[in-house]
């Protein structure tokens, strides 16, 4: 059994591409090519791996490094029309705050679309170097952001009821917390109903962590239990690809790989029933066990 | 007139204490002219703005450190200097004074590896406003953990002036 020709060939004891490592499970002497594009072959005593060519993860750091620049030339552009505008928080109504909510966005999706098995990091504690961020601004800010993106497939405007302190703060893999509540509430977007209220609020309150709930009206849904699935869409003429919530999950499994806790985040669905045709259901997004700062 | 002048002095002496700054990116796009310029106008420092850290930027920044220096990761150094700027930074940590910071497009990088700094500034795209508010935390954390003389330096000259103030009142 031979691996490709071309290959650029390691033998390292731990993959530092994702942390499910099913290589590590493999029949011997099998080779096989995981989902992000790594061939492998387990020789009874190591995992031997092999590059492709162009893996996501140079795809990724690729796109990260030329469009960030970019994107900072649009920041910086739409200072000048207005200096007082910050990522912090978009203002819709203010045009130039408006060009730095776009650029934010391009900046997700290029972390997330791209990137988002960058985040199968080896298990190194993440930093505590960062900042403490109040959750309330980082739900605040996406709510804002996401609201730029106009379309006949997303809710024009929603009534949003946000119950979340501002003394609540995190500090732990802010990024991968504010990625996941960005994914939710572009998918409120996408699939509430026009008009009708959203309800944003903690519960389950302890003295480390909390548990974030995203709650919306929508469609109801006829097979909730693949809703983190890859690909899946209840329609298919919704808006996107059907992969938000399948990347959402990956960034789970990261947040709790670089965590101390035994206490694993998790992204939980529930659907109720709201009215009496079965049409309309009651959509509940739980992120549980999220680390207070 | 003078009086009042003397104790604008003691409480701008007080409030801003200026730290010497020097930030290294490659790329012009980022800590550009009109983040610097409002810095300055605001009080926040002196800033010196560097594109790449070549065996002579490294000898001057080890010699005569900085307050604060701030460095992108990627791009940043020359071969025979570090292999980037992460390891630049660890060691402008152990050698110098100075307070660090490291910045980068691949943020996450940031905060999966474990990096010898005093700050990691995780956000990379900045207006102006989010510039001077990162500087601000970064002069404080700095004041309070790595430059506590310079602050009370400070402090002594505004309270000199301010005794002044009363004095000739």
């Amino acid at each position: 059994m031979e691996l490709p020709v071309d290959a650029d060939i390691v033998t390292l004891p731990e993959c530092v591409i994702c942390n499910r490592k099913k290589c590590r499970t493999a029949p011997v002497w099998k080779l096989d090519i995981c989902e992000y594009g790594i061939s492998y072959v387990n020789d009874g005593q190591t995992i031997q791996r092999a590059n492709a060519s162009g893996t996501l993860r140079h795809l990724a750091q690729n796109l990260r490094h030329e469009l960030n620049k970019v994107l900072q030339v649009v920041v910086s552009e739409a200072c000048k029309i207005d200096p007082s505008v910050s990522t912090r928080r978009i203002i819709p109504s203010n045009p130039a705050s408006k060009i730095v909510g776009a650029a934010l966005i391009i900046d997700h999706f290029i972390n997330m679309i791209s990137g988002v098995n960058d985040f199968h990091a080896d298990p190194v504690k993440h930093s505590q170097l960062g900042e403490c961020i109040a959750l309330v601004d980082v739900v605040e800010k996406c709510i804002d952001i996401y609201g730029i993106i106009v379309s006949t497939h997303r809710a024009a405007s929603m009534k949003v009821q946000m119950s979340v302190s501002d003394t609540i703060e995190i500090r732990y893999a802010t990024s991968i917390v504010e990625y996941m509540i960005a994914v939710l509430i572009d998918n409120t977007y996408k699939h509430a109903i026009d008009e009708s209220l959203v309800r944003i609020y903690v519960e389950n309150v302890r003295a480390d962590m909390i548990d974030l709930v995203f709650e919306n009206q929508s469609k109801l849904l006829q097979q909730p239990d693949r809703i983190f699935a890859k690909g899946y869409q209840e329609k298919k003429t919704s808006d996107g690809f059907g992969f938000g919530l399948f990347w959402a999950q990956i960034l789970v499994d990261s947040y709790n790989a670089g965590s101390e806790s035994e206490c694993r985040m998790q992204l939980c669905h529930e659907q109720d029933f709201l009215s009496v045709d079965y049409e309309v259901g009651l959509q509940r997004f739980i992120i549980r066990n999220i680390r207070l700062a | 007139m003078k009086i009042t002048l003397i104790s604008k002095a003691s409480a701008i002496l007080t409030q801003y204490v200026q730290l010497d700054i020097v930030i290294v990116d490659d790329n012009s796009s980022y800590f550009d002219e009109a983040m610097i310029k409002a810095a300055k106008t605001h009080g926040l420092g002196r800033i010196k703005r560097l594109y790449q850290v070549d065996r002579s930027v490294l000898n001057e920044l080890v010699r005569n450190p900085p307050d604060v220096v701030i460095l992108d990761v990627k791009g940043t150094t020359s071969e025979d200097v570090a292999k980037d700027g992460l390891d630049l930074a660890a060691h402008l940590f152990k050698a110098t004074s100075s307070y660090i910071v490291v910045t980068s497009a691949h943020k996450h990088h940031l905060t999966n590896r474990t990096v010898t700094v005093d700050y990691v500034l995780e956000q990379r795209l900045l207006t102006v406003v989010d510039f001077l508010q990162e500087l601000r935390k970064i002069r404080d954390d700095c004041l309070s953990r790595k430059k506590r003389f310079y602050q009370k330096l400070g402090l002594r000259a505004a309270l000199m002036l301010g005794k002044l103030a009363v004095t000739h009142s």
